[in-house]
């Protein structure tokens, strides 16, 4: 883990490799070709960035001490190909394809997070995040993780982290009178401007006494009123006979005026809700949004148990809550410092692509190093098959994934060498089963039954990456730096 | 960018006390990058912090300001590795504190004085704190040259939630190029960046908030550089406005620096191909467009400076200059944010863009030039005048007037007449406004349509604004004619004009940036096609730069014979 001062002060703690690249000021041409690699696992699978960046710099490494002996980088290329496929084709050999349950779903979340925050909130994070998903997801439709908001409170600690079964609006109502919590709320979305506006042509204002000029002024602000009328008529209509209350969230601005006018029905209205917020109200709490307050009906209005409000500081938070079947829900981050909160987030991201990945895949991949242990024993049985030099290739190949088994071992305090030993001894005993290390122990464990599990994606883009971008840097023999001012 | 919605006793009183401090964050001095966009709103209710402003800014130009602002956080609470939840080893990896300025020091000592006394109530306001002490407002910095960036010179603590930082690299490594040293990146770069989700996302939700605590939103203030990738990212969130904010209306100042000169062939195309394509895609989207250059044209990158009667400035320093444009800023935004008798954003609008014409001219007289035992009323008729100088790359905004608006400050009704002028019976003054446009209007000075409004506070010239006036002044500005000149030189403020022009001046800066767009050839300047310049999207500039231009042309047959020439 890493914690960064800036000159000024501000605090940045991470550890995922991409966030690290971004801080550091690259020059190098090569360096920064690694960089995009890592930028592009990041924005396509959302995890593994440090493991391509490990991988890469082995691989090269591994290439360079072929070259010394001889071997033309070309060549060298060509055996990451051969060995890529072979890779990948170890990957499905491996990957374990199920139903994904919540527990598994926990496990392949768990294991992401664990390398973000402490364990104790990596565990609380798992909990959240899964509910999370499993709360949005519909069957037969694409997981769509937008639909998952994640507000921020800077406010106690980071383990008072919360799944809110319900959103969280970063803003609340503008009136005094307006109520501050509705119970058993009806809940009308909207984006009609309820608010003053200029008119669209220019236009003049002329009048010849006082009371021309009030009586103007009256016809101006009645386009809006109606609007407003149009409101508190269907509010009356379905809170006849019954306590229910109303909540009004437009995603245009409502003026002090019309404001009033809701605060006396008791209508609590919220301007200027988040544009993609219309989108998760309307699956959290049913209903859907009205561009128009013509020809209304009960069925645009949505349910909710609970609405209320919370006041931190100057944000105001409106939580709605209690609702029947919410297809969207909220995150709520929270932590002492905006820098914890920020890497909570960051974590929080990771896990909530993990669980994406894993029911996208709907396979997952023994972690703890096992597939490489196993790639590098498939990969050294195929060398011999392969013809020509290009098998040294192949051997730099496999060499080279055994970077990530390494790095688990010195990380938690092993020697590197002892351990690739013992793993290696227990797969060529286990007879196929992927053996993975145990980092609290030493020893080899089945990752299966501990329950660690990497994303098959991640680890697939992560060969198909590395092995691209080692390929292209091999076969450059030459940096030639354009342009004049490098001439001087 | 900046900008307003309607005015709150307390959030002007914010701004007209803080007035010298605005150069600061509004024109963002460049060194590495420059600060592109603020944003400012005014309300009624002092619910948030005031002004409402975002600030856009590309990561590490900040120096030594923290990105959270400072208005709510004691500086430097020393950082502790149990912070981070984490349970293993965490690596403190800190960089050295930046080295501030005298000015910047100075501020820090007034800053823990207040801390100290305000300890139990570390939520206070800003508002709160007690006007500077004496050693601050009288002592003289030299700042011209310890200047790299604008938080070297910001007073105002920003609200946390102020400053957005352009949080990635990718625009400044992996270039080959030359233009990469130079550290200018191109429109399309910019406008692409603004794209990506996660920054899109932020800035209209930062957006988003503080419209949602104005009462009554009026528009937007925008302030941006145009001649790097930012006039790009302006684009972005101008586009946001006016989709999201359809019904307000925006003011763009464009700046573009004066001290930039690049040297190879390469990035002053690509400066130019900047200037071009953001003055085209902003013209079409803000209600009122202001170019702002101090140069005499504005992309002959040596063509010589304007001149002001009574001040010295030196060309090429970034903090001079932004000083400048500062006070114009600050003096000509009063129109629609002064306490008394503002006009609102809209009248505004309508009344400087007859006819679909946006793009306003503007000047700034600096000192007015009168003297301290004159009325204004003497004044003007002894046949003087306020000098205004077009601060907007060297526009004669005089050519075919339409409309313009002109603001004077730091005229108290005491000064407007002596007090043995005689007037004609039935005739009193009340304001600067009052009489100068009176005046104007017996004198017939062209345009007869023509707003003029008067603020009594001068514009403030205490650090960090540099003392660039020289002649002799007395302390609040005024010409000295009994040589009472200021103590050490030292001039606190200033009585100001500045204006708003809508006229035909603009025209030659249109057909001069067309013919410029014209001859541009996209596809043979290779540092252009790396910005993601193309050609389509070149013709298409080009396209509506002259519908633009069509709309200032007296009749069309203008442009033709000058495409025959």
């Amino acid at each position: 883990m890493k914690m960064l001062v800036s000159g000024a002060g501000d605090i940045k703690i991470t550890k995922d490799g991409n966030i690290l690249l971004h801080e550091m000021q690259i020059q190098h041409p090569t360096a920064s070709m690694i960089a995009k690699a890592c930028t592009a696992q990041d924005d396509i699978v959302g995890d593994g960035t440090t493991s391509t960046v490990l991988l890469i710099g082995e691989m090269l490494k591994q290439a360079d001490i072929q070259i010394q002996d001889g071997l033309h980088p070309r060549l060298i290329a060509e055996g990451f190909d051969f060995a890529k496929v072979k890779a990948q084709e170890v990957l499905d050999k491996v990957k374990i394809t199920e139903e994904m349950s919540r527990e598994r779903l926990c496990q392949v979340a768990r294991t992401a997070l664990r390398t973000k925050v402490h364990s104790e909130l990596a565990d609380k994070l798992t909990e959240v995040c899964v509910d999370a998903v499993l709360a949005i997801k519909e069957d037969q439709k694409p997981l769509d993780l937008h639909m998952v908001e994640i507000a921020e409170m800077q406010h106690k600690t980071e383990l008072d982290t919360q799944l809110v079964k319900g959103l969280v609006l970063d803003h609340g109502g503008r009136h005094p009178d307006m109520p501050k919590r509705a119970t058993n709320a009806y809940i009308l979305t909207c984006n009609v401007s309820m608010e003053y506006e200029k008119t669209e042509v220019t236009s003049g204002f002329f009048y010849k006494s006082a009371a021309e000029r009030e009586k103007l002024v009256t016809a101006e602000r009645e386009f809006i009123e109606n609007r407003v009328k149009k409101v508190i008529e269907l509010k009356k209509k379905v809170c006849a006979g019954n306590n229910n209350m109303f909540v009004l969230i437009n995603q245009k601005g409502i003026d002090p005026m019309s404001l009033d006018m809701l605060a006396k029905e008791n209508i609590l209205g919220l301007r200027r809700a988040k544009r993609r917020n219309m989108e998760r109200l309307a699956l959290a709490c049913g209903g859907m949004a009205v561009n128009s307050f013509d020809d209304m009906t009960e069925e645009v209005l949505g349910f909710a148990g609970s609405v209320y409000e919370h006041v931190l500081g100057e944000t105001k938070y409106t939580f709605v809550e209690e609702l029947k079947n919410p297809h969207s829900v909220t995150i709520l981050i929270k932590g002492a410092y905006k820098h914890t909160l920020q890497q909570t987030k960051d974590a929080i991201r990771d896990g909530l692509r993990a669980i994406k990945n894993a029911l996208d895949d709907s396979a997952l991949v023994p972690g703890a190093g096992a597939f490489e242990i196993a790639a590098y024993d498939a990969l050294m049985k195929y060398e011999s098959d392969v013809k020509g030099r290009a098998r040294y290739g192949v051997r730099a190949f496999a060499d080279a994934l055994l970077v990530i088994p390494k790095t688990l071992a010195s990380n938690s305090g092993y020697d590197p060498m002892d351990s690739l030993v013992k793993l290696r001894e227990e797969y060529k005993n286990s007879g196929g089963l992927p053996v993975g290390l145990d980092i609290s122990t030493g020893e080899a464990v089945n990752p299966s039954d501990a329950g660690i599990f990497d994303n098959y994606c991640v680890k697939r883009h992560m060969l198909d990456a590395c092995s691209v971008i080692a390929r292209n840097l091999l076969i450059v023999d030459e940096i030639m730096r354009a342009g004049l001012s490098q001439l001087k | 960018m900046d900008m307003l919605g309607s005015r709150p006793p307390a959030a002007t009183a914010w701004l007209t006390r803080q007035a010298p401090d605005e150069p600061g964050p509004w024109l963002g001095l460049e060194s590495r990058l420059t600060l592109e966009t603020l944003q400012r709103y005014i309300s009624k209710r002092q619910e948030t912090y005031t002004p409402r402003l975002l600030c856009i800014d590309v990561k590490g130009s900040l120096c030594s300001l923290s990105s959270r602002g400072s208005l709510y956080s004691p500086p430097h609470p020393e950082p502790s590795t149990s912070e981070a939840a984490w349970d293993g080893p965490v690596d403190l990896i800190q960089q050295l504190p930046e080295v501030k300025n005298e000015y910047l020091m100075d501020l820090e000592q007034e800053d823990a004085r207040f801390y100290r006394a305000a300890d139990e109530d570390k939520d206070i306001c800003i508002d709160e704190v007690p006007e500077a002490p004496f050693a601050l407002t009288q002592k003289i910095y030299d700042l011209t040259k310890s200047v790299s960036v604008w938080s070297d010179f910001l007073r105002p603590h920003l609200h946390p939630s102020s400053i957005y930082l352009l949080n990635d690299t990718s625009f400044k490594t992996g270039r080959a190029t030359s233009n990469s040293d130079e550290g200018i990146w191109g429109f399309p770069s910019g406008s692409a960046f603004f794209q990506r989700d996660e920054v899109e996302e932020e800035v209209s939700d930062r957006i988003r908030l503080m419209a949602e605590s104005c009462n009554s939103l009026q528009g937007f203030q925008v302030l941006s550089n145009v001649h790097d990738g930012m006039g790009g990212v302006c684009y972005g969130v101008l586009q946001h406005l006016a989709d999201e904010y359809g019904s307000k209306d925006s003011i763009t100042f464009a700046t573009t620096p004066s001290h930039l000169a690049p040297i190879t062939l390469q990035a002053r195309t690509l400066m130019q191909a900047n200037i071009l394509q953001s003055y085209t895609e902003l013209i079409k989207l803000s209600s009122v467009f202001i170019p702002l250059n101090l140069r005499k044209h504005c992309w002959d990158f040596q063509a010589s400076c304007v001149t002001f009667p009574n001040l010295v400035l030196l060309e090429n320093n970034a903090y001079i200059a932004s000083s400048v444009l500062a006070a114009f800023i600050d003096t000509a935004s009063l129109v629609y944010r002064s306490r008394v008798s503002p006009m609102s954003l809209s009248c505004v609008v309508d009344f400087l863009t007859p006819a679909r014409r946006n793009v306003v001219g503007g000047s700034l007289a600096l000192p007015l030039g009168l003297s301290s035992n004159q009325g204004m009323l003497e004044w003007l008729r002894q046949g003087y005048k306020p000098q205004l100088v077009s601060l907007s790359a060297g526009c004669n905004f005089t050519v075919e007037p339409i409309s313009e608006l002109l603001i004077i400050r730091g005229i108290s009704p005491s000064r407007l007449t002596r007090a043995d002028t005689k007037l004609p019976p039935g005739v009193h003054y009340n304001s600067a406004s009052q009489l100068y446009s009176d005046f104007l209007q017996e004198c017939r000075i062209p345009p007869s349509e023509r707003m003029v409004t008067s603020v009594s506070d001068p514009l403030k010239l205490s650090p960090p604004f540099p003392s660039i006036i020289s002649g002799s002044f007395t302390e609040d500005g005024f010409a000295n004619s009994f040589g009472n000149v200021a103590a050490a030189g030292i001039i606190k403020s200033a009585p100001s004009e500045a204006g708003l022009h809508q006229s035909g001046g603009m025209t030659p800066l249109l057909h001069d940036l067309l013919t410029v767009a014209e001859k541009l050839d996209i596809s043979k300047v290779p540092a252009l096609l790396e910005e993601g310049f193309d050609k389509d999207g070149w013709s298409g500039v080009v396209e509506d730069l002259r519908t633009i231009t069509l709309n200032y042309s007296l009749n069309n047959v203008d442009i033709d014979s000058s495409d025959d020439s």
